[in-house]
């Protein structure tokens, strides 16, 4: 349609006319983003940007400096050139992608960027302790535990710790100051070329940008003793820089965190292209509560709220530095970032009490320092009419030094423990070729390759092993405008994610040999975007794992688990009845399941559903809300955990150069399970013996209300 | 007891139904009944040719361990139970890996021969599908026993006789054992999924599948005999090194459905 208006005006006004229109297949990835018309305005889930106003088509012509001779006065004059830029929204790649724009990271509660990933559709985000230390996230059946199975990269890097001392995965988005993301590409499942090790359930870009255009320099305090500060200065595109300090004492038992971040990117034209570096530094000081058995909070033994461990705590902090250019390189265009770095982690934890060691306890200590590096490459070129080549490589590696000792009850190393030297390095590459056709079918199919290689050293032991592992990737996807607002989405795609190094110093014989865990997946779905004000989803997933080996970080051997296989469906509907008011709604159902056996598997929540809405007020005041419906869960031996509802409801207002904000999570003070396990512990040195798995649960917050304020010029 | 309810998979639509209704629960558990297994003749054909046969099997036990498999394994060679008891990954119960999922706590002290049948106590089960036994062990103390029982200070007693080509050779044989050395992965194969069923049973074996016995290697007639023309063989020599070893080894132990099949 936009092609068809912008040929008939140019034919109407005899005047050539440069349409900037960008070819419906060009979502595919996230370079994209930057291409794109998206402002950022739009809301989860298929919201459309509102069409820019065209540029003038009939700008008047300029009068010749001198009388042309008399054969030229009866000439038509010269065409004046316009451009028109006609811009539209573009099609997603698969059902299920989505993009959350910052209108709506603007209006949800949040404490930390880890609260915006619970605006992604189907993400459950579980944070089970103080702010600093990375959340669990479950996605698609998927218990992604720190990272394991959902990729997360912020303007193209990937922040996913391989072999990380305390989950493999682990994701830390510490730095990453909440304001300054501008939006968020979801792609579930493994659909797409440019995604890596750990997406097997899928991955999240986190795209940074400016908050706005100005200063902006804020304070906020909580109900949990918190206090907040935070400052930002951007050019409202992509140069910023962007602070915070957050002290809270959380709410219960050892919550209390301390943590600082600072962001800053610069963006700017080069090479004929644009280009953009950035740096972030973060530190963290978290407490790190032992989850509670429910039979004891059940027996008034101790508090939903309390801490099955009174001494746990960590800190982490990172320096990253990213570059990154984008532009047109013969005839295509290129996008390519670059980045190094390096982190802390240290967690002192006990969360089975006295059940190993009845006199000192269980206490155990974790350390790791790293540092990374990598480069990725993702390159997009027209061939023939309708033929489009995507290729992408990439490289990276880390390095990394780790500890894990247990600790007496004076909190001194024991003798025992393990300290590991490790270096992982990953080679990638992959290509598809894109078709159009018929007006209406996009096709595009193709496979990515990795080369994984992994050093090892037991430093106690002077073992080396060194292993080289190989995943292939292909991937396809089918989209079909079936009508114009209307479009159906098939995708199949294979996941990875590396097994760790540690896996290939076993500290005992008996255990399977490390390999690569890959998921197959598929999805079909369909899409209905008919205008600015509604639009309608949903999708149908599946995904198979033949064989996962994942590593047991008390014996070091490396275990497989059976097959296990994710079925489920979600869907959406985002609607703008009125320009203030703005409703949404999604939900997915999910069964995962060991085949052999049937059991599910355990944590995973088999529904999740969101309801939002946002209403805004005369002069740019805004409420907010969001409603979150976690099903019961399955735990592990056949154990379950309640479901919950719980309500966060937010509210700003701009005040001249003042912006007052209110955040109530948990407004109906619901106590509910936001974490849940099934596993033996002794939580104190009085407590019965017994081996038998108990259920235990780190709960969500309680109500809590945070008030803040900024100033913004 | 814990609510019972069945662990077998509800249909997804039942699931779904019922995914925000009900509270939180532990897993579904019962209990059983565990006795002395002591119905085998207690004899053995030892590499060396001799024929053992025991009119005493005491053993002191502190606590006794059911196992499942789960979904997670390591290998065909080795048993999980071997590698991962207890459980503590970096998120324990994340995984439904082998783990503990029936106990019976409380030291014993047993005899084998002469006790068979007796019970034991009520193990808790949860259920699921059971593939071995862990058997932890003691030292008897003076609360287990009386003051002048040879038992006393020691993890077993093995008494009985020795003979070799129509040669007797008496002997008790008195064992050590580590406080709280556990046996792992002794056999025991059942599906609990229901509150009732079949006692089981805690079995002491002299001759494991493969046809080794617990006293091969061990030449009685080298071993003088005491003033009451009884060999002893104590810790700390040859014969009670190996006596020793092969206790801590799950193919001299079991468990077993008594009566019962709960395969």
């Amino acid at each position: 349609m936009p092609r068809l208006l912008c040929s008939l005006l140019a034919l109407l006004l005899c005047v050539p006319v440069r349409a900037e229109i960008v070819a419906d297949d060009e979502w595919a990835s996230e370079e994209d983003w930057e291409e794109a018309d998206w402002d950022g305005e739009g809301w989860t889930e298929g919201a459309a940007v509102e069409p820019a106003e065209p540029a003038p088509t009939d700008p008047e012509p300029t009068a010749p400096a001198e009388a042309p001779p008399p054969a030229a006065r009866d000439l038509p004059p010269p065409p004046v050139p316009l451009e028109t830029a006609v811009k539209a929204r573009r099609p997603r790649s698969t059902a299920s992608e989505a993009r959350i724009g910052r209108r709506a990271l603007a209006r949800a509660n949040r404490t930390s960027t880890d609260d915006l990933l619970k605006l992604v559709p189907g993400v459950h985000v579980n944070r089970h302790a103080a702010e600093g230390k990375g959340p669990q996230l479950f996605l698609r059946g998927f218990d992604a535990a720190h990272g394991g199975d959902v990729e997360l990269r912020v303007d193209g890097i990937p922040l996913n710790q391989g072999s990380h001392v305390h989950g493999h995965g682990y994701l830390d988005l510490g730095g990453v100051v909440p304001e300054a993301v501008r939006g968020i590409d979801v792609k579930k499942g493994s659909f797409h070329l440019d995604q890596g090790a750990f997406a097997t359930a899928g991955t999240l870009d986190l795209h940074l940008g400016a908050p706005g255009r100005g200063v902006e320099a804020g304070t906020s305090f909580g109900s949990t003793v918190r206090g907040r500060g935070h400052a930002w200065a951007g050019d409202g595109d992509g140069t910023f820089v962007a602070g915070e300090a957050v002290t809270d004492a959380g709410f219960g038992a050892r919550r209390a965190a301390e943590r600082g971040g600072l962001l800053a990117r610069a963006q700017h034209a080069a090479l004929g292209g644009e280009g953009f570096v950035l740096g972030a530094l973060s530190g963290a000081r978290f407490d790190a509560p032992a989850p509670v058995r429910l039979d004891e909070v059940e027996a008034g033994a101790r508090g939903l709220y309390g801490s099955a461990d009174g001494r746990g705590a960590g800190d982490t902090g990172r320096v990253l530095l990213g570059a990154g250019w984008s532009g047109r390189v013969a005839g295509g265009r290129l996008k390519s970032v670059a980045w190094t770095g390096a982190s802390t982690f240290s967690l002192q934890e006990n969360v089975t009490g006295f059940l190993l060691d009845p006199e000192d306890g269980d206490r155990r200590l974790q350390e790791e320092a790293r540092a990374f590096a990598g480069a990725r490459v993702f390159y997009r070129r027209p061939l023939l009419a309708g033929l489009t080549l995507r290729t992408t490589a990439q490289v990276s590696g880390f390095a990394l030094g780790q500890r894990q000792v247990g600790l007496d009850a004076r909190s001194t190393p024991r003798a025992a423990g393990s300290e590991r030297l490790v270096a992982e390095h990953d080679a990638g590459a992959g290509a598809t070729l894109g078709w159009h056709g018929f007006g209406f079918l996009y096709v595009e199919g193709g496979a990515r390759a990795d080369a994984l290689g992994f050093l090892a050293r037991d430093v106690r032991t002077g073992k080396d092993a060194a292993a080289v592992r190989f995943a292939l990737s292909p991937c396809a996807l089918v989209r079909a405008h079936v009508t114009e607002d209307v479009a159906v989405f098939a995708a199949y795609g294979r996941g990875f994610r590396p097994p760790e190094a540690r896996a290939f110093l076993p500290a005992t014989d008996g255990g399977v040999e490390p390999d690569i865990t890959a998921t197959d997946s598929a999805e079909l779905g369909a899409r209905y975007d008919p205008s600015d004000r509604l639009a309608v989803g949903g999708a149908a997933f599946a995904t198979y794992v033949d064989r996962e080996t994942i590593t047991d970080h008390v014996s070091g051997l490396t275990l497989a688990q059976n097959a296990t296989a994710r079925a489920g469906a979600e869907g959406y509907v985002n609607v703008r009845p009125l320009s203030f008011l703005g409703l949404g709604a999604d939900a997915t159902v999910v069964a995962a399941r060991f085949v052999d056996s049937g059991d599910p598997v355990p944590g995973v929540p088999p529904v999740l559903a969101r309801v939002f809405g946002d209403v805004t007020l005369p002069g740019g005041a805004f409420v907010s809300a969001r409603w979150l419906a976690l099903g019961a869960r399955p735990l592990a031996f056949g154990a379950r955990v309640e479901g919950a509802l719980v309500l966060d409801a937010r509210a700003g207002v701009e005040l001249g150069p003042l912006v007052l904000d209110l955040q109530m999570d948990n407004v109906f003070d619901a106590r509910w399970a936001q974490g849940a396990y099934a596993y033996a512990s002794r939580p104190t040195r009085d407590s019965a013996t017994s081996a038998l798995p108990a259920v235990h649960t780190s709960p969500g917050s309680p109500r809590v209300l945070r008030l803040g304020v900024a100033a913004r010029f | 007891m814990r609510a019972a309810r069945s662990l077998r998979v509800t249909p997804s639509l039942v699931v779904l139904a019922t995914c925000f209704c009900g509270g939180s629960a532990d897993a579904p558990a019962t209990e059983r009944a565990l006795v002395v297994d002591g119905g085998r003749a207690f004899t053995a054909t030892t590499d060396l040719g001799f024929e053992v046969s025991l009119d005493r099997a005491r053993a002191v036990v502190a606590s006794v361990q059911l196992t499942a498999g789960g979904e997670t394994h390591a290998s065909l060679l080795a048993p999980l139970s071997a590698a991962l008891l207890p459980q503590a990954y970096a998120h324990p119960g994340h995984e439904a890996g082998g783990d503990v999922l029936g106990e019976l706590a409380g030291r014993l002290v047993i005899d084998f021969v002469r006790d068979h049948g007796a019970a034991l106590g009520a193990a808790t089960l949860l259920f699921g599908e059971y593939d071995g036994a862990n058997v932890t062990l003691g030292k008897a103390n003076a609360d287990d026993v009386a003051g002048d029982d040879p038992l006393l200070g020691h993890s077993f007693e093995l008494a009985g006789v020795a003979v070799k080509d129509g040669v007797e050779v008496p002997f008790v044989a008195l064992v050590d054992q580590d406080e709280g050395r556990r046996v792992l992965g002794a056999p025991f194969a059942a599906a609990i999924a229901e509150d009732d069923g079949p006692a089981l049973g805690l079995a002491l074996r002299l001759t494991s599948d493969d046809g080794a016995t617990a006293f091969d290697g061990i030449d009685f007639s080298a071993h003088a005999p005491g003033d009451d023309g009884v060999v002893v063989l104590r810790a700390d020599d040859d014969a009670g090194a190996r006596l020793k070893r092969a206790l801590q080894r799950h193919e001299y132990w079991a468990v077993n459905v008594q009566g019962g099949d709960e395969s």
